[in-house]
């Protein structure tokens, strides 16, 4: 264990930046989260290693990362539940065929480019111990992600929540946000598989198992804490004591199965009882310490296993271009083109491929994963840290350009009547999205 | 028939596509992984066993992205390529200090064994400031990430 004088002084470090670059980040019109990201990569050898390594090396020695990292696991757990937990289904009926259609081309073409890309990439920056299909599957996986709450964020800050763009671009990232765990969890349970101590069938049966057991079994029963908040008016410390323990033997199962400690923590979040109080309540309690404290300790931890440096000469930073590209044509351009080919105008259906092209956190979330299974190589790492702070940092420009706020209109969704969801209610959504990010 | 026909093509075709990928993927071949923590072997010349700090010296680490390969060796970084099983990294520039293997401007030449297990390399110092450095030397794989030292 590291001394805890310099553990405190690393996490005080942490929330100073993220703090300070967030704040910077929002004077120019960028979501707090991505100043944090980028608050992490600063702290990391790409920046402060590369210009006072005596510093780095003091303040981060090799020696403390294994404590550091254990915390921000704890904190990305949280987080994983609290994005679950604000998945709401409600979100995805009725959206009609233009969300269906969108949301799932919206996965499957930038999965299809991402494995495309990887027919490229896989003899020149991956190594003999990680099969094609591993990796191309996670690279394809990597492209589709969409960061739902990041997109919430936005969708409220520029009064889109009640637009037929904002409601469709919401219930397609919700989709695409659990298809693209799902089929992680299957991409990581084929790369490791035999390494949990079980075959891959074995994890695939468990998986599928536990998943049922989760939602025909654990859900009916966690409705009850529901009745208990509405009974006592709020989220008693014996309710929350329910709900962490729920969360952690959710992702002890997940990660004993030989998916990830993560997909129990998310799917812990999303059956449990959904309604707008409990929810907010829930939400309330857990978010200030994991969103202050313990997200952007998971940032930095990133950002130190970040080394930019490795993306050295021409040819390497031609592959991070190319990552880039082919990131943005599939998701801004496969969403845009679905929403097109569904009947939205063309400056909507832009809007929504440019909402659907937000990464941020998220993948930062599926690219730790994917380091800490060895299907990616630091290198790849580095220039998928770097697409997803790319494709973060352009949404709100680029939203400017193709759906400036003059052209936004007020009217109601359709859609929201007809699943029967008020728009007062997706707002509600977004709010407490926000919050989160 | 309209829509079947737009969701078909957009969700169909890329499906398509991703399986005609996998089935293509399956002959292209990546470089050997020489990814890790490698231990530079106490040479046989030497009558007692190293200290364990001696131990904690002869460490390095490989960061391998494909053929493009990072060493870090007391803590000076060197980068090369992989060919093959050929490995071929040089060091930086810098202040050099008083042992073999942590001086600037310096090669190591190295031949990987992708046959044995844990995966062992011979290699050989190529440095314009040190003499009598030259090797050979070799070094064992320890472990793929941080950590696994223990599980050899």
């Amino acid at each position: 264990m590291p001394h805890l004088g310099l553990l405190l002084v690393q996490i005080a470090v942490v929330v100073v930046a993220a703090r300070a670059v967030g704040l910077l980040f929002r004077r120019i019109a960028q979501p707090q989260v991505m100043g944090e990201m980028v608050a992490g990569i600063l702290l990391g050898p790409s920046l402060l290693g590369w210009l006072a390594p005596g510093v780095s090396a003091s303040l981060f020695p090799a020696e403390s990362l294994g404590f550091l990292s254990s915390i921000s696991q704890v904190g990305l757990l949280v987080f994983m539940f609290l994005v679950g937990l604000e998945m709401d289904p409600r979100l995805l009926r009725g959206r009609g065929y233009t969300a269906l259609v969108t949301s799932h081309a919206s996965i499957t073409i930038p999965f299809f480019l991402g494995s495309l890309l990887a027919l490229h990439l896989y003899p020149r920056l991956s190594d003999g111990s990680v099969t094609f299909t591993g990796f191309a599957l996670f690279m394809g996986a990597a492209m589709s992600v969409t960061a739902f709450p990041v997109l919430a964020r936005i969708l409220t800050e520029r009064d889109l929540l009640r637009t037929r763009v904002g409601a469709v671009a919401l219930a397609c990232a919700a989709v695409d946000d659990v298809t693209a765990w799902c089929i992680l969890a299957g991409v990581v349970a084929l790369v490791r598989a035999g390494h949990a101590g079980l075959p891959w069938w074995g994890t695939a049966l468990g998986s599928a198992a536990f998943v049922a057991a989760m939602i025909f079994v654990a859900r009916p029963l966690l409705a009850r804490l529901e009745r208990r908040y509405e009974r006592d008016g709020r989220v008693t410390q014996d309710v929350l004591a329910i709900v962490l323990l729920v969360t952690l033997a959710s992702a002890w199962t997940t990660e004993a199965l030989g998916i990830h400690a993560l997909f129990g923590a998310f799917l812990a979040g999303a059956v449990m009882p959904k309604g707008e109080g409990f929810v907010h309540a829930l939400t309330g309690k857990l978010e200030d310490v994991t969103v202050v404290l313990l997200l952007p300790l998971f940032f930095a931890f990133t950002g130190l296993r970040t080394r930019i440096g490795l993306v050295e000469g021409a040819e390497m930073w031609g592959f991070c271009g190319l990552i880039v590209l082919v990131a943005v044509a599939g998701k801004l351009g496969g969403g845009a083109v679905a929403a097109r080919m569904t009947g939205m105008r063309w400056r909507e259906a832009g809007a929504i491929g440019t909402l659907m092209n937000t990464r941020g956190l998220m993948e930062l979330v599926i690219l730790n994963i994917g380091l800490d299974i060895g299907v990616i190589s630091p290198a790849v790492f580095a220039m998928m840290v770097l697409m997803a702070l790319a494709t973060t940092f352009m949404t709100s420009p680029l939203l400017e350009l193709v759906y400036p706020a003059r052209l936004i209109r007020r009217t109601s969704v359709d859609a929201d009547r007809d699943a029967g969801v008020d728009s007062d209610e997706v707002e509600g959504e977004g709010e407490r999205v926000e919050l989160i990010v | 028939m309209k829509p079947l026909l737009a969701y078909a093509a957009l969700v169909g075709l890329p499906l398509a596509g991703l399986a005609a990928v996998l089935h293509a993927g399956r002959a292209l071949h990546a470089p050997p992984d020489v990814g890790g923590r490698w231990e530079i072997e106490w040479p046989r010349r030497m009558v007692r066993p190293p200290t364990a700090g001696e131990l904690e010296e002869m460490r390095f680490t490989v960061a391998q992205s494909g053929t493009h390969v990072a060493v870090t060796l007391f803590g000076r970084e060197y980068r090369g390529r992989l060919r093959g099983d050929s490995l071929v990294v040089r060091s930086g520039g810098g202040p050099p200090r008083d042992n073999c293997w942590d001086a600037p401007h310096t090669v190591i030449r190295a031949r990987v064994d992708t046959a044995a297990a844990p995966r062992r390399m011979a290699f050989a110092l190529e440095s314009p400031s040190r003499d009598g450095c030259e090797g050979p030397y070799t070094a064992a794989r320890i472990g793929r990430r941080p950590g696994e030292e223990g599980r050899r």
